[in-house]
């Protein structure tokens, strides 16, 4: 395993998220408190805490999908750092495209989009040819034993682990320095979960920084190179 | 000349707007300058916007020749001739040569005109878009802006469907490569008549209420696809009459039987022809 | 090019005394697809109509990256200096495809026509280019003769896109494309928007009273109440963690099943 470099590649600091539901009279609901979680390459985080603590808030925080309400979310892209509480709207995408990855507990997808179209769509949008897309998509589906029959398909009809493998595969196929990972082997058997494994091991030995929250144990040691229990939240008014 | 008219029938207030509008015509090539137009003593679609034109710059020492799909002697050229020798006693002629001005339906003569010679064309519908489009605040938009694509697709759709473009008459023009121009009912065979012509070439249109100008030595572009050149008819006949091979043919039922035979549809040169002084081309 | 492509700022438009649009700006970069939601009488159709020049707004700038003259306010231009500085940069895309149509002329020809329009000449050409972007909105090639006035809705509308991209423009406006056509048929052309706007790098406004729509097709999202801008952002921002009081209720109102 290589030592960590001393910059992290992902770094909150001080992240604060409530929500405020305008239609029950404006309760404000505090989920994160001052959260300060540095990942450097090489590790992967793996988020703790109870139901409702805030792990998936924390994660699409960190995504830009939540918007934090104060403190700063530091990125490395290009060798520069950049805050994604204050970046634009196509700053954001931009750091979507070739540095943050999500992968999601569960595959949601365009409908009647086939399942090699959307494993290649992470390289297109990085402007790389359609053919050699394809064909990288073609070679990680294989290694994830999705049948070359079904890559015509849209995975709707697929079971759930095959559709979480085409989920992994999407997430990893560009590389991107820094994943966020919802539950990546949830819905699978032991065979595919060491396939999936391996393939974020290998993320993460090259250097990827890596944020997780999944629940079961062989999952947990296999990728943990540390964990980070969310605190308990201020109540605000 | 009759007594109890004003010289070729207009008072002289009516004619300097016609005129007026004449001017405004020549400086704006194809441009369609609209016109207080009268009452004329025959209706709508009989010419009397070529008349108003003709009797606003007719003078007395003008020599008039008036046809009608190329021939003197139809109904409508000689009633308009008259008219004319009524009201203006001006001298006429058939003779394209000798004429000064020329006033014509749906024809331009053979003979090429020269400097200083005026052609007054009758126009039914000055508008090319109209088949297009009906509202004439569009029209006028699309002439203002130059905005002339869908004049292109009337040939599109004739190619697509027929192979080939189909429009016979009134083939629209690009005149002085700015504005579109119907150039009023004449077959396809005139349309290269009208490009640089060394003479003034009017049209009025009466019931439309519009005059427009081709100034001499103009360019008159008839509109074509790179791979679709303009092309004008072809007849395998060569006139019965005076045996030339040039000229627009009319077919002529002769007989009960159906015979037919064609013949020049510009009388002047075919009886030209015939009487061997050769009419320049 | 290193610029946004369109900048609006300040922009007001009432009708008899009714205010339509207040104070709203946006800017939008090449190759962005910005979805603007609300309900009907929320400005966003009078927006979209400001920007292609339709109506002209009481106060505010339209500014607009033109090839030849970098950026430009469009509401200092009149119609003909508007079209020569345009082109074929601005393409808009009705609601009702009979509107941005010739029905009484075949699918070529109106495929055809903005590319006459700026001055191809060659029938060939000009044909063969009809018939791939047929294939493009995936209307069989052989109808290239028929007439629109014969094709069902949702070809209409995939003809009319196809006229307003022939040309390559960078900005192509819609108002509602997928309004009025059934669920299938709006399926199809969904994925087709998406599809070209990857492959041609095309910059979208959409304006949408469906959130599925602009989930599925915008990058960004601008949420109009009243005339104003009450909320943009990222897509799944804007759904996922709406702020406002309204955006709230709109995204609470779609149904999840």
């Amino acid at each position: 395993m290589t030592m960590p470099s001393t910059t992290p590649l992902l770094e909150a600091k001080g992240v604060s998220k409530s929500f405020t539901l305008h239609a029950r009279d404006r309760l404000r609901l505090a989920v994160l408190s001052e959260i300060d979680l540095a990942v450097r390459p090489g590790e992967c985080v793996v988020l703790d805490g109870p139901s409702g603590a805030g792990k998936s808030t924390l994660m699409r925080t960190l995504y830009g999908n939540y918007r934090a309400d104060g403190g700063a979310i530091l990125v490395q892209r290009d060798g520069e750092t950049r805050d994604l509480v204050r970046a634009t709207p196509r700053e954001i995408l931009a750091l979507r495209r070739d540095t943050i990855g999500y992968i999601s507990q569960f595959l949601r997808v365009i409908p009647r989009v086939p399942t090699i179209e959307i494993v290649a769509e992470p390289l297109t949008a990085l402007g790389i040819d359609r053919e050699e897309a394809r064909k990288r998509a073609a070679s990680l589906l294989a290694r994830m034993a999705i049948p070359e029959r079904f890559w015509a398909l849209p995975p709707v009809t697929f079971s759930g682990g095959e559709q979480q493998r085409v989920n992994i595969a999407r997430g990893l196929i560009a590389g991107h320095p820094v994943l966020l990972v919802d539950e990546p082997t949830a819905s699978l058997d032991s065979v595919n979960r060491q396939t999936v494994l391996a393939l974020l091991q290998e993320a993460r030995d090259a250097g990827a920084a890596i944020v997780a929250i999944c629940h079961d144990d062989v999952t947990r040691a296999a990728l943990a190179t540390r964990y980070y229990k969310i605190p308990l939240r201020v109540q605000a008014t | 000349m009759s007594k109890g008219y004003n010289f070729a029938y207009l008072d002289e207030q009516s004619k300097r707007m016609i005129r007026r509008a004449v001017l405004k015509a020549v400086a704006v090539p194809g441009y369609q300058v609209p016109f207080a137009g009268r009452e004329m003593p025959l209706p709508y679609g009989w010419g009397t916007g070529g008349i108003q034109v003709t009797a606003s710059i007719i003078g007395r020492d003008d020599v008039l020749k008036v046809i009608d799909q190329g021939a003197d002697d139809t109904t409508n050229a000689v009633s308009i001739r008259k008219f004319f020798a009524r009201t203006a006693g001006v001298r006429t002629t058939t003779r394209t040569p000798e004429a000064s001005l020329i006033q014509t339906r749906h024809r331009i003569p053979e003979t090429q005109l020269k400097a200083g010679q005026i052609i007054v064309f009758q126009v039914p519908i000055p508008e090319p878009l109209r088949w297009l489009e009906p509202r004439e605040t569009a029209t006028r938009r699309m002439h203002a802006l130059g905005d002339y694509g869908a004049m292109h697709l009337k040939l599109y759709e004739d190619i697509a469907r027929y192979g080939r473009v189909t429009t016979a008459y009134d083939f629209p023009t690009l005149v002085n490569g700015r504005y579109l121009m119907s150039p009023s009912p004449i077959p396809r065979l005139d349309n290269p008549k009208l490009d640089r012509s060394p003479a003034l070439q009017l049209f009025g249109a009466g019931r439309e209420k519009r005059i427009y100008a081709v100034p001499p030595h103009t360019t008159v572009k008839s509109l074509d696809f790179e791979d679709h050149p303009f092309t004008t008819e072809r007849w395998a006949q060569h006139c019965a009459r005076c045996g030339a091979g040039d000229s627009y043919l009319d077919e002529l039922v002769i007989d009960d039987r159906g015979t037919r035979r064609f013949v020049c549809s510009d009388t002047d040169y075919c009886d030209t022809r015939l009487a061997g002084t050769g009419g320049a081309r | 090019m290193s610029g946004p492509l369109l900048e609006i700022d300040g922009l007001c438009k009432a009708y008899n005394g009714r205010p339509a649009l207040i104070d709203v700006a946006l800017d939008l970069w090449p190759g962005e697809v910005l979805a603007i939601v609300g309900e009907s009488g929320s400005g966003k159709t009078t927006l979209l109509r400001c920007i292609d020049g339709q109506v002209a707004p009481e106060r505010g700038a339209i500014r607009f990256d033109t090839r030849a003259q970098g950026m430009v306010d469009l509401t200092l231009l009149n119609e003909a200096r508007r079209r020569r500085l345009l082109g074929n940069d601005l393409g808009y895309v009705h609601q009702n495809p009979r509107d941005g149509l010739r029905l009484e002329l075949s699918a070529g020809a109106n495929i055809g026509e903005p590319l006459l329009q700026a001055g191809h000449r060659h029938y060939g050409r000009i044909r063969a280019t009809a018939e791939s972007w047929l294939a493009k909105v995936e209307i069989d090639p052989g109808r290239i003769d028929d007439l629109p006035k014969h094709f069902s809705g949702g070809m209409q509308q995939r003809l009319q896109i196809a006229r307003n991209l022939v040309t390559n423009p960078r900005l192509v406006l819609m108002d509602e494309p997928t309004g009025g056509l059934d669920v299938s048929v709006q399926a199809k052309l969904l994925d087709l928007l998406r599809r070209l706007a990857a492959d041609l790098d095309l910059a979208i406004i959409l304006v949408t009273h469906d959130l599925g729509v602009a989930r599925l097709l915008a990058d960004r999202l601008m949420v109009m109440q009243a005339g104003r801008i009450v909320e943009s952002g990222l897509t799944d921002q804007v759904l996922d963690d709406p702020h406002q009081p309204y955006t709230q209720l709109l995204v609470s109102s779609v149904l999840q099943l």
